[in-house]
């Protein structure tokens, strides 16, 4: 018996699981059927609001070219409002002219006396109204869009008398009303004044309905574009219960072929088990495949996307969010940034710039580092690309022949995953920050530069004066970069040295740190402030030398108010104090970090002059971009920088300066300041018969940037997948 | 009569309407809230998975959770969990707070209304 029942729940199993395909499909079918009867009407509705965008948007249009200079919504409100007024007394003039004419036939019957009476209010009140906003549009007292708001010289006065006499005649209406009213409740005859009122009422009626219906027909774009609104928005709303209805019967579907396959799943797993065998093929018993059934009412959800309930003409309009440039103002898409390191700088500052919000790529261009930065622990997300080549790819490259030096190898490797990670992600004006030691700016390096510039990427170079002095091996590197500058493959090389007044006071260690929230600050400037330029637009300010310098001042700034239960846990583990910003505090602290940027020696990472020529300062605040002070920050520094020197423009950045580290507070403010360089340091200064490396030279042969690298249409925002 | 019937009705009918909002705010803020409690839970651990004093109070949680669960729900214990849990999230709040080197922002119903309708969710996190 035992077995039999064994045998029986195995069968079971194996028919279900043979029939599961077919089972799954009768329920998706059935739930399909039901869903298109909803998807039919759903597509319907959308095309509906699709082609009703289309109509508001040219009604619109035409509208605004009647009345350029009226806002949208005057142009709709006011004949809308006129529509409504005409509409009520044309109801009231309805019902009261069919109850005369029933009198006249001597019908009996008839609306109540309450009916009548409300309907005589109403249709006086709009009478009244109608008037009053005539007068008042025809003497352009009003924002409102009416032809009457046109009328001028003698058509101008006919109205406003009309107008008038509307009013008076109301008022006078009113008054003889009233007096009737009065007189009937003392049970005195009103005939005669009954007869008058009739009488102004009368002609008010139709010199109301009259001035209120020419306005609905003059403005009956706006009508149009009143009712559509309305048709639109209920045709949207019944389009997303439909759409709700369609998920609640896909969701059943795949609900019940969960469930189906749940229970499928052993007598499909030994089944399959069993067709393994040889003698199970001789039988011909085939392991058991299904079919995967399409989404119900996919077609519905992929068709309502967001910009498809936009009108045609606005999705025409919009800009296409990765363009540098548009409309002057700066718009950049995210992540069109890839840094690049190589040498002990580079290394130094990589993880300090890898992992912000704003890369795309990042990687060592130098193999023999990579082991270093991989071991570092980087908490980059998924989204960033590495770029440093595997030890694969490299040996695949230097196999096929590419490449017969492995750094010319890795920087051609670099640079093709550095144009794919852009082309993949969409990205139209992407740029790179390559931070290296000057005696790695080889004929490798030079190389990479010159074809990532080939296909529009414009580098920013960031080099440091090599530790141990080899004149020839920087004037090689100084001239490579002055002339990737005249190619305009590099805007801006910004040089710093080790032995800079910077690093005698606070140490070499420091001043990477310093230099990297500087960098850090200059590459994500335009994420946290739109008006910032991108790191290429200020090198581009400051191109009319092919190098800049940097000097850094830092100032710690306190708390206004601590968090209120920190107190106690600083107790605890001694930490420092956490609370909001005190704008004062900060905007002073940055107003004496700039003034010691420009004028302290020991600010300068290079060891040159106060700068004189085009500086451009990038303030680093720790407060967050999407704080109100954020904002209040920038205006308060704007002005106080207007003082501090000329030819002076003012970047912000949210981050904590590098700052030395205070027990009385963690947040710091820092300033950068980026300046062209008039002349080279000694280091890098030519001997007398080179003297060309040693001056800047005009630039004498700049290439136009070229069209950038390839676009593909399905990515356009730039995101990564 | 029927006056004051439909007159009753009406106002029964406000008050359910108001309830109804009361009840639809609270449970968006509530999801608001357990969303943040989630990214903050989720950030902390991200990016200091050694700090101890988070896997101690994690710990703490876990052992009340599983002594909730071999008590049958003893109230004692029940009690001891929901403090264990306050007090994870005090820890991991002070952990995001000590490692943060930016000011934090002023708590304004502007600032949580703003938050609440128009920021992403998760961005925090």
């Amino acid at each position: 018996m035992p077995l039999l029942i064994a045998l029986s729940i195995l069968a079971a199993m194996f028919a279900l699981a043979a029939v599961r395909n077919q089972f799954t499909g009768i329920v998706h079918w059935l739930l399909d059927a039901i869903a298109q009867v909803f998807e039919v009407p759903a597509r319907g509705l959308l095309h509906f609001v699709q082609a009703a965008a289309g109509s508001i948007e040219g009604a619109y249009e035409a509208l605004e070219a009647e009345y350029p200079d009226t806002h949208r919504g005057w142009l709709v409100t006011v004949p809308v409002l006129y529509a409504v007024l005409a509409g009520a007394i044309i109801e009231a003039e309805r019902v009261v002219t069919s109850l005369r004419i029933q009198g006249v036939l001597g019908f009996s019957g008839g609306g109540s006396a309450n009916e009548v009476g409300w309907l005589t209010g109403v249709a006086f009140i709009a009478v009244g109204t109608t008037a009053g906003l005539v007068l008042f549009d025809t003497l352009k007292l009003t924002p409102a869009a009416t032809p009457f708001h046109k009328a001028e010289g003698r058509l101008q006065r006919i109205l406003v008398i009309l107008a008038l006499g509307g009013l008076v005649l109301t008022i006078l209406a009113s008054g003889v009303l009233f007096v009737a009213g009065q007189r009937q409740h003392e049970g005195a005859a009103t005939g005669l004044l009954s007869q008058i009122f009739a009488l102004l009422f009368g002609l008010l009626i139709v010199l109301a309905a009259a001035s209120a219906l020419a306005v609905a027909i003059a403005g009956w774009h706006a009508i149009k574009i009143f009712a559509l609104t309305l048709l639109r928005f209920v045709a949207l709303a019944i389009h997303v219960l439909l759409r709700l209805a369609i998920n609640v019967l896909d969701r059943t579907d795949r609900s019940i072929a969960a469930g189906i396959e749940l229970l499928a799943k052993i007598g499909e797993i030994l089944w399959n088990w069993i067709c393994r065998f040889a003698w199970a093929e001789r039988l011909q018993f085939r392991p058991l495949l299904y079919d995967s059934f399409p989404a119900i009412g996919s077609q519905v959800h992929e068709s309502v996307l967001p910009s498809e309930i936009v009108p045609e003409q606005r999705r025409r309009d919009r800009p296409t969010g990765d363009s540098l440039e548009s409309e002057g103002s700066t718009v950049l898409s995210a992540r069109n940034i890839a840094i690049l390191s190589q040498g002990s700088l580079g290394a130094a500052l990589l993880p300090a710039l890898w992992g912000g919000p704003t890369i795309l790529a990042a990687g060592q261009v130098d193999p023999d580092s990579t082991r270093r930065v991989q071991q570092h622990r980087l908490r980059a997300p998924k989204a960033i690309k590495t770029l440093t080549p595997s030890s694969t790819e490299l040996e695949a490259a230097l196999g096929s022949g590419a490449a017969t030096d492995t750094r010319l190898a890795v920087a051609r490797l670099v640079g093709e995953k550095l144009v794919a990670a852009f082309v993949q992600a969409g990205v139209r004006d992407g740029y790179v920050v390559l931070v290296t030691d000057l005696d790695l700016v080889d004929e490798a390096t030079e190389q990479l530069l010159r074809d990532l510039a080939a296909r529009g990427l414009k580098s920013v170079v960031v080099t440091e004066e090599p530790q141990l002095e080899d004149r020839e091996q920087s004037l090689a590197a100084i001239g490579r970069l002055t002339a990737l500058w005249e190619a305009d493959a590099v805007p801006i090389t910004i040089l710093v040295s080790p032995r800079a007044p910077f690093a005698r006071a606070l140490g070499p260690r420091a001043q990477e740190e310093h230099l990297a929230v500087a960098l850090g600050s200059l590459v994500r400037g335009p994420f946290d402030l739109e008006a910032n330029p991108s790191i290429v637009k200020v090198a581009e300010a400051l191109s009319g030398s092919p190098f800049a310098a940097l000097r850094i001042a830092t100032r710690p700034t306190v708390p206004r108010k601590t968090v209120a239960w920190w107190n106690t846990v600083r107790k605890l583990v001694a930490a420092a104090p956490r609370g909001t910003c005190d704008l004062a505090d900060a905007t002073l602290q940055t107003a004496r970090a700039l003034t010691s940027a420009l004028s302290e020696g020991d600010s300068s990472l290079l060891g040159d002059d106060p700068p004189t020529r085009r500086l451009i300062a990038v303030c680093t605040v720790p407060l967050r971009n999407d704080d109100p002070k954020f904002s209040e920050y920038v205006d308060a520094v704007t002005r106080a920088s207007l003082h501090q020197a000329q030819d002076l423009s003012v970047t912000f950045a949210s981050g904590n300066g590098a700052g030395a580290p205070d027990p009385a507070t963690p947040y710091c403010v820092q300033v950068s300041i980026l300046h062209q360089l008039g002349s080279l340091p000694t280091w890098a200064t030519a001997e007398p018969e080179r003297p060309e490396a040693a001056t800047v030279r005009p630039r004498t042969r700049r290439s136009p940037a070229k069209p950038v690298v390839a676009v593909p249409a399905a990515n356009p925002n730039g995101a990564l997948p | 009569m029927n006056n004051r019937y439909s007159w009753e009705d009406a106002l029964l009918g406000t008050a359910i309407g108001l309830m109804a909002l009361v009840v639809v705010i609270a449970v968006v803020l509530a999801a608001w809230f357990a969303v943040q409690i989630a990214a903050l839970l989720v950030r902390v651990f991200a990016h200091h998975p050694h700090n101890r004093a988070l896997w101690w109070s994690l710990g703490v949680v876990g052992a009340s959770l599983l002594l909730v669960a071999v008590s049958a729900g003893a109230p004692a214990f029940v009690t001891l969990s929901a403090i264990a849990s306050v007090g994870f999230l005090l820890v991991a709040k002070a952990v995001d707070l000590y490692y943060d080197d930016q000011f934090q922002r002023e708590p304004s119903r502007e600032l949580l209304l703003h938050d609440v309708l128009h920021e992403p969710w998760w961005k925090a996190a």
